[in-house]
């Protein structure tokens, strides 16, 4: 092979990573390769993140697009065909050199391969599965591949991704075809649906063909599931719409994760999208929400509805509920089910498990909670413990809400960083 | 030399079996020792533990921390005498202090997966990796066996302040450390690696503490991407200003239904550059109860000057494609998707003279003017739309259409009339390269006018 022109692979690279970074997708997680004898590259199913921006996120593969050439016209999109942004191509050799180079020396996990749509889906698609393929075989590179979902991409064309790529995914965009309508004219939530369907049945059916079979292996499909993203904020679209769209695409194509994209402000954007900062603390309510659908069993219904279209900024979405619902506590540390348990403000999943470990060695005081790093200021009401816990009296105090609730609207960064790592809330 | 965690594990057994209690040892020479007659001890034979605490154990021996050795053992010995579940009581002082330890120093090593970074060398005429990295505890056994798994096709070596590993493609060995000011190795690839950390970068997202939290600047040294952090800081202000300053051209269309009073308003528009350049708005014309309205591109330089759509060269084809489809042009609506005729001047050293060159409308030229044409189609209210040439059609079906493909295919989703088509716009059929091209492509641009015609009257 002979060696790639590094300044002009520099610059598409500037144009293609930096037409990728909308996309909030960053995980590296919930698949297991082993290297081949032959080639570089494992994936042992804990994500690893090798960089952070200075925006905070995580950088964990070489995110870029195929080419940011489209012929779709989606207001949100920096790609759009009526933007004026740098145009450029990489060849599906190129990428292959890119991500095997950026491995090599540590810098990434793998390769999240998307692309604009040039001629059709479909052609389109053939070469991101043709980018993976050849890391795949001729390369024989064991890595973390995510290959996003052209819109409208034949059958065919997914199932063969799944063979190659370690995560497939179709993005949803927008909670409800009316904003798609909107903005994205000649897209549809179906078409996302649909390829979201397919994968689906596809991981499930490859899954149990694992099971049956004995002598040969029988090949995985995207092993690490599938996502989705939505944005936020460039409609009027309410949270209560979002969750309860989230809610059903869990339930109906087994999602791995829903990502939540605060709109920011991009180049060139169109007149009709807003123009301030992103909404980043609503996205991280969204985030906790979501979580909280996912792991706690709360309802959607239950932290948004018609009363309350969306979710509170100025504390957690369970909070918000345990002050709707107070009737459900006090819950006795020593003595509720797990299930109650979960339900109290400031007690996660993994604080939850260490309690029901402990309780058959010792009581648990309110400086057992605090030793755990329990929000004390925003438990204490909610719960009853083996000592004397003066405040669960207030729980039905008009000013409760005040005592939880930070002073400060803006949300710490620590909570973010919390939330985004252990997703405790 | 430092105890390590084999030593303690046989010494602490030693201990254990003899049943001396954790107050009465020391571990800060390399070996324990303990100070009490054999006779004052109660022995206990076959001391159990957990295969948690072995666990446990292993990562906290790596800790950067005097106190370790100690604390296990007092560990070991109230796992043995006090409560053999000891471990599940994470807020008992001791074990939470073991846990603490061990966390830290499973996030070192997860950390020092994630920041080594290679560089390529030759040394002895071999393609080899090497990295330098600092780590906070003493991990360098324990993190990179998985160097091995993902990188054993190639030699490596990891160099540390603590100790360094080498990998020969058969077997990982260890030797002892090194200062970073002794690695002298450079990548020429590192600002590959730059120019994607920059460009991956948010601007809109600024949050440098998360950055930090997660990447302390604790290993900001080996990292080639750490330099250009603080640019990326200092440009954001400015970027972000740009980016809102940005102007956004959108016109302003009155609200009336009265065609006159719009058209009259959009000969004033200068919503977008456009405006300044050219010589006057060219309006849209013809029948305002027209059921079939064609949509062109934009004016050209004698739509310009005479102020009225398609009466240029490519005005005189649509004519005579009008004509032979049967269709009077009195009956139709006639506009284009930009209203300004937009220019370059012709390179007069080449002969161009003062000759206007026809430039294409960018994106957010075409998107400023679009009210106007969405007004246009809500005042005429047509039946059927034929849009001509690939302008119209991202203005009219929300995406680059490519017409060779898709005219003759009727759409009857449009939100904007019951039925949309496109055909190639008359300046493609002059600009055909040949003949046979362009008689071709004015042959479909008659057939694609009957289709709408007839769509008008089904």
């Amino acid at each position: 092979m002979s060696l790639p022109d590094w300044n002009l692979i520099k610059s598409k690279l500037s144009i293609l990573a930096d037409a990728a970074k909308y996309d909030a997708s960053c995980s590296s997680s919930g698949s297991h390769r082993k290297r081949d004898a032959k080639g570089m590259g494992n994936v042992e199913g804990m994500g690893i993140c090798h960089s952070y921006a200075p925006d905070g996120r995580c950088i964990s593969l070489l995110k870029i697009l195929m080419t940011n050439f489209c012929i779709f016209d989606c207001k949100y999109c920096v790609n759009r065909v009526s933007s004026d942004v740098k145009r450029a191509k990489f060849s599906p050799d190129e990428i292959v050199t890119l991500t095997l180079e950026f491995y090599r020396r540590n810098y990434i996990e793998g390769l999240f391969l998307s692309s604009g749509i040039i001629e059709s889906s479909d052609a389109t698609m053939e070469k991101l599965i043709q980018v993976a393929k050849t890391l795949r075989q001729v390369h024989r590179f064991n890595g973390y591949i995510h290959l996003k979902v052209v819109a409208g991409s034949s059958q065919e064309l997914i199932e063969e991704a799944g063979l190659w790529a370690d995560r497939v995914s179709a993005n949803v965009e927008m909670p409800v075809q009316k904003d798609l309508d909107i903005l994205a004219p000649a897209k549809t939530i179906e078409s996302a649906t649909t390829s979201m369907n397919q994968i689906a049945e596809k991981v499930s059916e490859a899954k149990e063909e694992q099971k049956k079979s004995f002598r040969f292996r029988a090949p995985k499909f995207a092993p690490a599931g599938q996502t989705t993203q939505m944005i936020v904020g460039a409609t009027g679209s309410t949270d209560s719409l979002i969750l309860n769209s989230s809610q059903s695409l869990y339930r109906k194509y087994a999602l791995r994760r829903v990502y939540y994209s605060a709109y920011s402000p991009i180049p060139h954007s169109d007149v009709l999208l807003p123009t301030e900062q992103p909404q980043l603390v609503r996205e991280n309510r969204l985030y906790q929400a979501d979580w909280l659908l996912r792991f706690y069993n709360f309802e959607a219904q239950e932290l948004v509805n018609d009363e309350n279209p969306d979710l509170p900024l100025d504390m957690d979405p369970k909070s918000a509920w345990a002050l709707r619902n107070r009737q459900y506590f006090p819950v006795d540390v020593n003595s509720a089910a797990r299930e109650q348990l979960l339900r109290v403000p400031g007690l996660g999943v993994r604080n939850v498990e260490r309690i029901l470990q402990m309780r058959p060695h010792r009581k648990i005081s309110l400086l057992d909670l605090g030793k755990l790093r329990v929000p004390l200021k925003r438990t204490k009401y909610f719960v009853i413990t083996s000592d004397h816990n003066p405040d669960v009296f207030l729980l039905d105090s008009q000013h409760l809400k005040k005592n939880i609730a930070p002073e400060s609207t803006q949300l710490s960064l620590f909570d973010i960083k919390q939330t985004a790592v252990s997703g405790e809330i | 030399m430092e105890l390590d965690f084999e030593t303690w594990r046989i010494e602490a057994r030693s201990l254990l079996q003899k049943g001396v209690p954790p107050h009465l040892t020391s571990w800060e020479l390399t070996q324990s020792f303990f100070t009490i007659a054999d006779s004052e001890l109660k022995p206990l034979p076959s001391p159990k533990v957990p295969k948690e605490f072995m666990e446990l154990a292993a990562l906290v021996a790596c800790a950067r921390d005097p106190q370790r050795w100690a604390l296990l053992y007092r560990l070991i010995f109230r796992l043995n005498h006090e409560n053999a579940k000891l471990l599940n009581v994470v807020v008992d002082e001791d074990v939470h202090k073991a846990q603490l330890l061990a966390k830290s120093v499973s996030k070192d090593i997860h950390k020092m997966h994630a920041f080594v970074r290679f560089k390529k060398a030759v040394i002895d005429g071999q393609e080899t990796y090497v990295a330098w990295h600092k780590a906070e505890h003493y991990i360098v056994k324990l993190a990179t066996p998985f160097f091995v798994r993902r990188f054993g096709d190639k030699p490596w070596s990891i160099f540390t302040p603590d100790g360094s590993a080498h990998w020969n493609m058969e077997t990982l060995s260890f030797s002892e450390g090194m200062s970073q000011s002794d690695f002298e190795h450079d990548d020429p690839f590192d600002e590959v690696w730059k120019t994607y950390y920059r460009s991956i970068y948010n601007p809109a997202r600024l949050k440098i503490k998360m950055m930090k939290q997660e990447m302390s600047p604790k290993y900001w040294s080996s990292l080639p991407e750490a330099e250009i952090i603080h640019e990326l800081i200092r440009e954001t202000p400015q970027r972000l200003q740009n980016m809102s300053q940005t102007e956004k051209f959108l016109a302003q269309v009155p609200d009336t239904f009265d065609w006159s009073e719009v058209k009259k308003s959009a000969l004033s528009c200068n919503a977008c550059p456009l405006a300044s350049q050219a010589t006057q708005t060219v309006f849209g014309e013809g029948n305002l109860h027209a059921e079939l309205m064609i949509v062109g591109e934009q004016p050209g330089d004698e739509e310009d000057l005479s102020g009225s759509a398609f009466v240029g060269p490519a005005g005189q084809v649509l004519a005579q494609a009008l004509e032979k489809a049967g269709v009077a042009r009195e009956s139709i609506y006639l506009t284009n998707a930009v209203k300004h005729f937009k220019w370059t001047p012709a390179n007069a050293s080449a002969g161009g003279g003062k000759a206007r060159i026809h430039k294409k409308a960018s994106g957010s030229e075409m998107h400023a003017c679009k009210p106007w044409l969405e007004k246009e189609i809500e005042l005429v209210k047509p039946k059927v739309i034929l849009a001509l040439g690939a302008t119209a059609g991202i203005a009219l079906y929300g995406r680059l259409v490519q017409i060779q493909k898709e005219r003759g295919k009727v759409r009857t989703d449009s939100a904007y009339a019951k039925t949309l088509l496109i055909s190639w716009h008359p300046s493609a059929i002059l600009r055909a390269t040949n003949s046979d091209e362009a008689s071709l492509r004015f042959n479909d641009l008659v057939s694609d006018i009957q289709s709408a015609l007839a769509a008008t009257k089904s």
